[in-house]
């Protein structure tokens, strides 16, 4: 597979995924295009690799972890809209905006846990290999974030002894 | 409370807000040219910084000059405007212009790119297998995979002696592409500039500093906007940007960081919508806030308080 293969295939889906990352389609490109332009200058070792598309979504996580307050140019962005109160709005929608406005408040550790477990479907198990650390602490952020969101934990299945 | 369900349909939700993967595709193929351009004329930077001080005082300037994309031995560029104009096109939006490039978007999904290619650097051999078309009474060549690889339709004309240009049709769907860019191509006039104006203007730099690369600016959504100088001492890359995010006891006090990879410091200064941000060799941290104190802002929502970039930079 070549690199302009690889993008072809897998950059909406990259986009998709940086986007809800980061909550900010401005910083979403920023590190989508940092990303890439590092994967072109090594893409006969990364396009080597059994699952290319894994390595290069953990790279968006961690160049994402690590953003610095880098410098952005040449990205179109726009402020989130400031909520308003509307008597006949939907209530979904104002408690999904509400709740959006709380992920964007936590940590990045934490929404990056919570991204990965809820939006990409990952084990804590294998949140816990791209970050570098045990499930334990990635249970431990999750446990952290939802409680900040004060998102209530469906009860685990009871088992039933016979 | 919220459930986990609630959680799940916020993040998907999100989704929508993806970036355009045309307009995307067309930024990422104009920051891999500009890595390239940026990363040589560091090395140059580098290098004359360097000999500037064996040489003690040499003059390194006209060296840099010369060595950097022929960028600044272009006298639209020492004028500060943009070299070439893009003529209005019915249906047709410039959404970005920089010396060099533009991009022009249509009622379609998708991005046509023009490059304004260096002169000497390109070689048609490749291209002179498309289609023989004309633009603007200058010959070029009309292909449906420009890159090569994928399918980029696109056209590359001469229109000067041994002077190209190419547009491109990045990252969507058109119903005629070939007319489209055909079209786009001969709304491209070298014989206009275009005035260049930037939403700020800078009252002091140090002496001695001439502009190595040219003078990069976006204009649609967030601006963006970057001047590199170089001198006998130093350089200085002051650039401008929109932020979401700056707190309120930072508006109009320059601040010191450390840039987390080269470990340069990083001068900015916050003006509520606009932000600038100051880095250079060989230029000491206070003289950096200096230049960042004597910057005075225009409102980049409102281009008429732009300044004219000739007059925006003062150049000695």
């Amino acid at each position: 597979m070549t690199f302009e293969e690889f993008t072809r295939d897998m950059l909406a889906a990259l986009l998709r995924f940086a986007v809800v990352l980061t909550g900010d389609r401005g910083l979403a490109e920023e590190i989508v295009q940092e990303v890439l332009l590092r994967v072109y200058a090594r893409w006969a070792k990364i396009g080597a690799l059994d699952s290319p598309e894994h390595y290069v979504r953990r790279m968006v996580v961690n160049e994402y972890l690590s953003w610095r307050r880098r410098w952005a140019r040449v990205v179109p962005h726009a402020d989130p809209p400031v909520a308003t109160l509307v008597p006949d709005h939907a209530t979904t929608h104002a408690e999904r905006d509400a709740l959006r406005t709380e992920l964007d408040k936590l940590p990045r550790r934490q929404r990056t846990v919570l991204v990965l477990r809820y939006y990409a479907g990952m084990s804590d198990v294998e949140i816990a290999e791209v970050f570098g650390c045990g499930a334990g602490t990635v249970r431990g952020y999750a446990s952290r974030a939802l409680a900040t969101l004060r998102v209530e934990l469906r009860p685990a299945p009871v088992k039933e002894h016979t | 409370m919220y459930t986990e369900e609630d959680l799940r349909a916020t993040l998907g939700a999100l989704e929508q807000e993806a970036p355009d993967e045309g307009r995307f595709l067309a930024g990422l193929a104009r920051a891999r040219q500009r890595r390239t351009v940026r990363r040589r004329t560091a090395g140059v930077i580098a290098a004359a910084m360097a000999t500037a001080v064996l040489v003690a005082g040499a003059i390194v300037v006209p060296q840099l000059v010369g060595q950097t994309d022929q960028v600044a031995a272009n006298p639209h560029f020492e004028r500060w405007r943009f070299p070439f104009a893009v003529e209005d096109i019915p249906g047709y939006q410039v959404i970005y212009q920089s010396t060099s490039s533009a991009q022009v978007s249509g009622d379609t999904p998708g991005m046509y790119h023009l490059e304004i290619l260096p002169k000497g650097r390109y070689d048609p051999t490749a291209d002179q297998a498309g289609e023989p078309v004309d633009v603007r009474g200058k010959h070029g060549f009309y292909r449906v995979d420009m890159d090569g690889k994928g399918s980029m339709p696109g056209v590359v004309w001469e229109y000067a002696p041994d002077s190209w240009a190419e547009v491109m049709f990045v990252g969507g769907t058109s119903p005629d592409p070939r007319e489209a860019v055909l079209r786009i191509a001969g709304a491209v006039r070298f014989d206009r500039t275009a005035p260049l104006r930037v939403p700020f203007r800078v009252g002091y730099v140090p002496a001695g500093l001439q502009a190595v690369a040219p003078l990069d600016i976006s204009f649609t959504g967030r601006i963006g906007a970057q001047v590199d100088m170089a001198g006998n001492a130093g350089s200085l890359s002051i650039s401008a940007g929109q932020i979401v995010k700056v707190t309120t006891s930072q508006l109009g006090q320059p601040v010191s960081t450390a840039d987390p990879v080269t470990g340069r410091t990083v001068v900015e200064i916050s003006f509520g919508q606009l932000t600038m941000r100051l880095t250079g060799i060989g230029i000491s941290t206070a003289e950096l806030k200096k230049i960042a104190r004597s910057i005075t802002p225009a409102d980049p929502d409102d281009r008429t308080t732009w300044f004219d970039a000739d007059k925006a930079i003062p150049l000695h």
